[in-house]
Parts: C-alpha cells; structure tokens; sequence
C-alpha cells in the first residue's frame, strides 16, 4: 500500500503543478500507519520525486509544517489526505475576507455553503476553522483541502479555486448571486451520503488492494 | 455512424474537455442522437478516463427508459429535452468551466463579443433559470434559455452547449470559455485602463466593487 500511495502523492504533485495551484513550500500528505507520508516543502511540485517523500510518525513531527498535518489527522478522523496550496484566486479572498460564499452548485456539493478563512496557520485556528468542512483558506496565505481520499482533497482544491473565481468573476460583472444556505446544505447532504460515497470507498479500496 | 464509433465519439469528447481544461473537479455529461427515438449518454458518476466506450447508456429521448446495467447521466432529462425540441440538434455537452461558471455565478445574459461567438451561438447567450439538480425547473429553464441559441448558461451551476456534430459542439464550448474570461477581463480592463490583466488585477477590481 505504502508504494501505491507515494505513486499516487507523485501523480497528483504533477497534477497541482499543472492546475497553477501550488508555490514553492506547499505540500501534500496522506495518512499512513500511525503517520503520514508527507512531500518535502523545499522542492516545487513539479520536481518531487519518491527520495522526496517521508515518513513522520504522529508522536515525532520533523517542523511546524508536518506538527500541522498531523494535528488535523488527529483532530479528524474522517480525513486521509492534505493539500496544502496557493489557488491564485483563493490567496487573494484569503487577504481581505473573512469567508466567501458558494455562487457555484459543485462548490455547495464538495465545500459547503461557505468557505471560512482561518486567522491564522496554526492548528488551533486551522482546525477550528475546518470544523463540519473540508477545506478552509488561511488569512495573507494559501488553502488547506482535505479529503477521504487525496483524490478527494484534489477535487476540493479545484472546487474552491473554482469557487473563488466564480464570487470573484461574478462580482466583477456586478451581480454575484449566492446559493442559498438551504439549498447549499441540502446538496452538500447528498453528495456526501450518496453521490460520493461509493466512488470514495472505491479508491480507497483500490489502494488496499 | 455505427452505434460502437457513437460511443467512441462520445468518450473521446469527454476525455477532450479533460485535456483542454473545460472540466475542472466535477465532470459534467455528454449526449449524441444516435437516432429518432435514441440517444447515447455520458454515466452518471465516472470521471472520462475511467469511462470505457460501452459504459455510455443508450437512452430513449421520449421516455428515459435505458436497458443497461449501467445508470446514465442523472442530468439525462436536459439532454433529452434538448434533443426533443431541437431536432436539427445531434450533439449536447454539459460542462461546468471555470470562467463560463463565474458569468453563470452572475446569471446574466452575455452579448456575442467576439465575430466568432456570434457565428456559433447566436446574438447572446442567456442564462436559465436557477433549479436544483435534476428538476423539472432546471430542464425547463435550460430549453427556454437555448431557444435560437447554441448554447446557454445554468444558474450557479455551468453551460449547456449544443451542435449539429459533436465537433461544432466541441468548438462551441471552446469558444464559449474563452469569451466568458474575456467579458469579465474586459470590465476589469476598462476599471483599470489596462490593455492587458491578469489575476492581481482582477481581484483588485473586485475588492473596489465591494467597497
């Protein structure tokens, strides 16, 4: 499993590369025995080969950056996976807003009716901010996505890059409409006990077997 | 064409959108007549590369009846509403691009802008009326909003676009793409009395509209 796992972290290390969603120090990880498999923060995405990918046990992170990871695993048991990125769009909300709204449908389903921006990159605000969501932007910085799968916290990263364009865009032509908090939630319920539920057990199935 | 190159067809589409970046995180669904009564759909819940050309689901465009283990696109009644009303129609692709989605954000009708675009789709391009998921509201909003048109916006959700061939489909969801980055860009480019943007310059124009 652990070889399956570092062959897919590579693949979507590419994948963040190509989508312009990540800069020089963000990482990836995926819960792994007791731990996590984590990339190095020191080399951009494109360039992360397997040497670049370790090991952290949940009692010995190595810096502020894996104590991060591991204190959202710890605190979420739902979660198996983390991106850490910079969506150019999302960067941008995250220096003047305190969160943004879903005007997107795919948004709602894999977000939520809002994304929150925490105050700050420490776990506590992190994790806090998070509560009840996958992802969350963090003040004058970048995004964490999470997921059941790390093609779930992929899927996330470009939903709310999406999502952030479209608020974005939107306003600019004058008229961004906002799902409402009903309509938002009630999509958000379906998508997470049916729409994805199989498909998400599914890839994790694969990468047990 | 054969049943077999249809499916084909319509996978190769699929997995096109992929590689030019109009799907981005959730897949939308694609729809070829296959004939008067038939037509050939993207699965509901299979990302394209997954997707095998078998796995597309024959569909009746009158009753949705589909004989396939197999379950079809639950977007299958836009598809088939389409189909009906716009028998000149052969090819349908649903898609939820980044910068299509921001104008369908802001629900409005969009002129032609560019030669081409007029060429394609017509005087504008408007946007249907805003409905959950596969309801009665949206399919009906989505035909309203394609009349003479070949393609339309989707309240907070995306594009609908529709050709002769798939190819004509195809260009269209192209061109639309790009002339919905180019109606926003040209705002920001007249706020900022810039000839060219970029992201920087359209969050600063955002953050001036709500002041």
């Amino acid at each position: 499993m652990k070889n399956k796992l570092i062959k897919q972290i590579l693949e979507f290390c590419k994948e963040m590369e190509e989508d312009k969603l990540v800069k020089l120090g963000d990482t990836i990880s995926v819960r792994f025995d007791g731990g996590m498999l984590i990339t190095s923060p020191l080399k951009p995405m494109a360039e992360i080969g397997e040497e670049d990918i370790v090991y952290v046990d949940k009692k010995e992170p190595k810096d502020e950056l894996s104590a991060l990871h591991l204190s959202i695993y710890g605190a979420r048991e739902d979660i198996n996976a983390i991106i850490i990125n910079h969506a150019p769009y999302c960067v941008g909300i995250a220096k003047g807003l305190k969160k943004f709204p879903a005007c997107l449908d795919d948004m709602a389903q894999i977000i939520g009716p809002t994304a929150k921006v925490a105050p700050s990159g420490k776990a506590v605000d992190v994790i806090k901010t998070l509560n009840g969501r996958n992802a969350c932007l963090i003040k004058n910085d970048g995004v964490i996505a999470t997921g059941r799968t790390l093609d779930e916290a992929h899927t996330g990263s470009l939903v709310l890059e999406k999502g952030a364009i479209a608020y974005v865009g939107s306003t600019v032509l004058g008229n961004a409409v906002k799902i409402s908090t009903f309509d938002a939630l009630l999509m958000r319920f379906i998508y997470k006990t049916k729409y994805s539920k199989k498909d998400q057990a599914e890839k994790q199935a694969e990468l047990k077997g | 064409m054969t049943e077999q190159e249809l499916r084909q067809q319509v996978k190769d589409a699929g997995v096109a959108l992929l590689k030019e970046g109009l799907v981005r995180g959730t897949w939308g669904n694609i729809s070829v007549r296959m004939d008067d009564k038939k037509m050939i759909v993207t699965p509901s819940g299979m990302d394209y590369i997954r997707m095998k050309p078998e796995d597309t689901v024959v569909v009746d465009i009158e009753t949705l009846e589909y004989d396939s283990p197999v379950k079809p696109t639950s977007e299958k009644k836009i598809h088939a509403a389409i189909l009906r009303d716009r028998p000149e129609i052969n090819a349908v692709i649903h898609s939820h691009p980044v910068w299509s989605s921001a104008v369908a954000a802001a629900r409005k009708t969009m002129p032609s802008i560019t030669p081409k675009m007029k060429e394609l789709v017509g005087e504008d391009v408007r946007t249907g009326d805003y409905g959950l998921p596969s309801t009665k509201k949206l399919t009906e909003g989505a035909v309203k909003a394609l009349k003479d048109r070949n393609a339309c916006f989707l309240a907070n959700h995306g594009i609908f676009v529709c050709g002769k061939t798939m190819e004509e489909a195809f260009e269209i969801m192209r061109e639309m793409e790009k002339c919905s980055k180019l109606y926003i860009d040209n705002i920001v480019k007249a706020e900022l009395g810039k000839e060219e943007v970029d992201s920087n310059d359209v969050i600063e124009v955002f953050y001036k509209k709500i002041k």
